[in-house]
């Protein structure tokens, strides 16, 4: 939020509950299996991104964590050590904000924020004060008289934020919260988001499906594939030693090499890459990101030819053909008059190489 | 236990839209992420025919893609637009479809409810009807359990609805059905689909209804003329809440961003 004076008190850091879930799975009566019995230990105040493509236990997984849906037998849900698996959410103590809004239109935006203290009978004054607290948290200040209509997307989202947080929940839960804002707005809220979740302390749980928004809000991001937890990690460990071919391929763009494995290295027709791990068959593949990618004049171990390129701006994206099944993607600052046709010299460092056995030769 | 049940989607194949007017695939894109995101999950879906346009392989094949992001499971029954085989074909997973060799016609017992699917199509016909071993297989399965209380599934409703052109491809010989659901009180509702609106009927002891459609509506005209015409009627869907004291209720929700909720109270107070 830009304020480096930010003198805010948060009540919530003392306050601050761990997530336990043992043995959490969801099975439909007809025998279909939602979620896979997970396991997920989640810090005080720590901010957990569920991240991972549509179907894959996500949503389901916040829901058990809100009440809103209750695990299998044997299944437990744990906050701050206590057993609240039985408890429905109203019982839970979260604070919930979704992807629509769900603000009253027909209240102004302080008495948005007031509601539930108002039915928690907070005296007036008091909950005039914690309104004002609440609206300079989010950065509306001077804004609870306006009504809902009259505010803009991400504003809406700052009064649903300030609301959840009103009633001081041992646990915040969000659910796709930026997915209907547009891009712009995107990027301004989640900054602040970021700032606001890290100041106050609560423990949150982030819902996306979107991994830039995960990479940039989560202390770590919990990778999940078809109702189970494919790795849990900081955004670095998701994006720099992914545990699976599914997370490498689902995080950020890879390029994939297939070749056949001789001697320790892993030879096509552009050139070879040191491949150091057993290969149950002779052929493998292996993965690297775009920026490991290096052009040089000197010290290539791969050559191609340019096929198509992407002017972004910062950086040039180049399309090149190394004589491996799939072209590869290079991400290079250089300045130059790039030609498809041309014969291109990169360099992989062997430490950016990637090689999984998960089925990575498909 | 709550079940959703959404009809007529009608969905086509490479963007074309139905009847050159109705983005069928975008609406049945919505009602499903707004089904997801219902407070109360339902527990399972039903889809009561006319699931595609023309009944091809490739319209099943984008159904299907569409249908994914479902949370819950889902059960199909075809409608006239449908083609057994080739739905058969799309979804081989759905063993269901498969529990009756010829018609797809199936019992789900996983639930509270349990649920009874018919098929009324008469392969290139609009109208639709029921064979005597249809009713026969009816009468044995309602038989095997007549204190589990069930919703019969099946896309043409047995009634008449007033709107003379759907009357015209209605559902052959009604009564013969009547007279066997009469036989069973078990049967809570006979859910169908067809009429692309919300229609109760009084018959054989039981309640039978038609859900909206999931994409367009067809045009309210309670005349034996009324021509063959649909409207843009708010898309909506049911959810028939199984409740052991009460009994099946349902509701009829339209899919679509609507203002609210609005509080009635502001704390203790209307708001005046």
């Amino acid at each position: 939020m830009g304020n480096a004076h930010y003198t805010l008190k948060s009540p919530f850091m003392k306050n601050a509950v761990s997530i336990q879930l043992i043995q959490c799975g969801k099975t439909f009566a007809n025998g279909a299996q939602a979620l896979q019995p997970i396991e997920l230990d989640i810090r005080p105040g720590e901010t957990v991104v569920l991240l991972g493509p549509s179907g894959c236990g996500k949503t389901t997984t916040l829901r058990l964590i809100a009440g809103l849906e209750f695990p299998d037998a044997g299944g437990q849900v744990l906050f701050g050590g206590e057993d609240v698996t039985a408890l429905p959410i109203e019982k839970r103590g979260v604070g919930m904000v979704f992807q629509n809004y769900a603000l009253f239109p027909n209240m102004t935006v302080g008495e948005n924020i007031a509601y539930g203290l108002k039915i928690r009978k907070m005296p007036a004054a008091q909950r005039l004060a914690k309104i004002e607290t609440l609206l300079e948290m989010v950065h509306l200040q001077g804004l609870g008289q306006r009504r809902i209509d009259q505010l803009s997307g991400g504003q809406k989202q700052r009064v649903a934020l300030a609301r959840a947080l009103a009633v001081e929940p041992k646990v915040l839960l969000l659910d796709e919260p930026l997915t209907a804002l547009d891009a712009k707005l995107r990027e301004t809220l989640r900054a602040d988001l970021n700032q606001l979740l890290r100041k106050l302390g609560i423990t949150a749980i982030y819902v996306t499906h979107d991994q830039s928004e995960a990479m940039a809000l989560g202390d770590r991001v919990v990778v999940m594939e078809r109702g189970r937890i494919a790795q849990v990690g900081s955004p670095q460990d998701i994006y720099y030693r992914p545990a699976s071919h599914f997370v490498a391929d689902f995080i950020g763009t890879m390029n994939r090499v297939t070749g056949r494995v001789h001697d320790g290295y892993l030879r096509f027709a552009g050139g070879m890459l040191p491949f150091t791990a057993s290969s149950p068959a002779p052929a493998a593949t292996l993965m690297f990101r775009p920026e490991d990618v290096e052009v040089v004049t000197d010290g290539a171990n791969v050559q191609g030819i340019l096929l198509s390129t992407f002017f972004l701006g910062d950086r040039t994206r180049l399309v090149v053909d190394i004589g491996a099944e799939q072209p590869v993607i290079v991400e290079t600052g250089k300045r130059a008059a790039w030609q498809a046709g041309e014969a291109i010299a990169l360099r992989i460092e062997e430490h950016a190489l990637l090689h999984f056995n998960d089925g990575a030769t498909i | 236990m709550i079940l959703c049940q959404i009809s007529d989607l009608h969905i086509k194949a490479d963007g074309k839209k139905s009847y050159r007017i109705v983005d069928t695939a975008e609406s049945l894109r919505r009602c499903v992420a707004q089904v997801n995101q219902l407070r109360q999950r339902p527990d399972a879906v039903v889809l009561t025919g006319d699931l595609v346009d023309f009944g091809k392989p490739e319209e099943y094949a984008f159904l299907r893609q569409l249908l994914q992001p479902l949370a819950m499971p889902y059960y199909l029954l075809p409608g006239n637009h449908d083609e057994r085989a080739a739905l058969r074909a799309a979804f081989p997973d759905h063993a269901y479809l498969r529990q009756n060799e010829d018609r797809i016609e199936y019992a789900i017992d996983d639930y509270p409810l349990r649920i009874v699917a018919l098929d009324t199509v008469i392969p290139g016909a609009s109208s639709g009807a029921l064979a005597p071993a249809s009713l026969a297989w009816l009468e044995r399965v309602l038989q095997a359990q007549p204190d589990k209380p069930t919703v019969i599934v099946m896309h043409h409703p047995p009634f008449k609805t007033g709107i003379g052109h759907m009357d015209k491809i209605a559902l052959a010989q009604p009564q013969a059905l009547a007279g066997v659901v009469r036989r069973h009180p078990q049967v809570e509702r006979i859910l169908c689909g067809h009429l692309h609106r919300a229609i109760q009927v009084r018959f054989g002891g039981t309640i039978a209804s038609t859900c909206p459609g999931v994409a367009h509506q067809v045009a309210l005209d309670l005349s034996p003329q009324a021509a063959s015409q649909f409207v843009m009627e708010p898309p909506a869907f049911q959810l028939h809440l199984w409740d052991a004291e009460t009994g099946l209720i349902s509701h009829t929700a339209y899919v679509g961003e609507f203002d609210g909720p609005y509080p009635f109270y502001d704390g203790d107070d209307l708001i005046d």
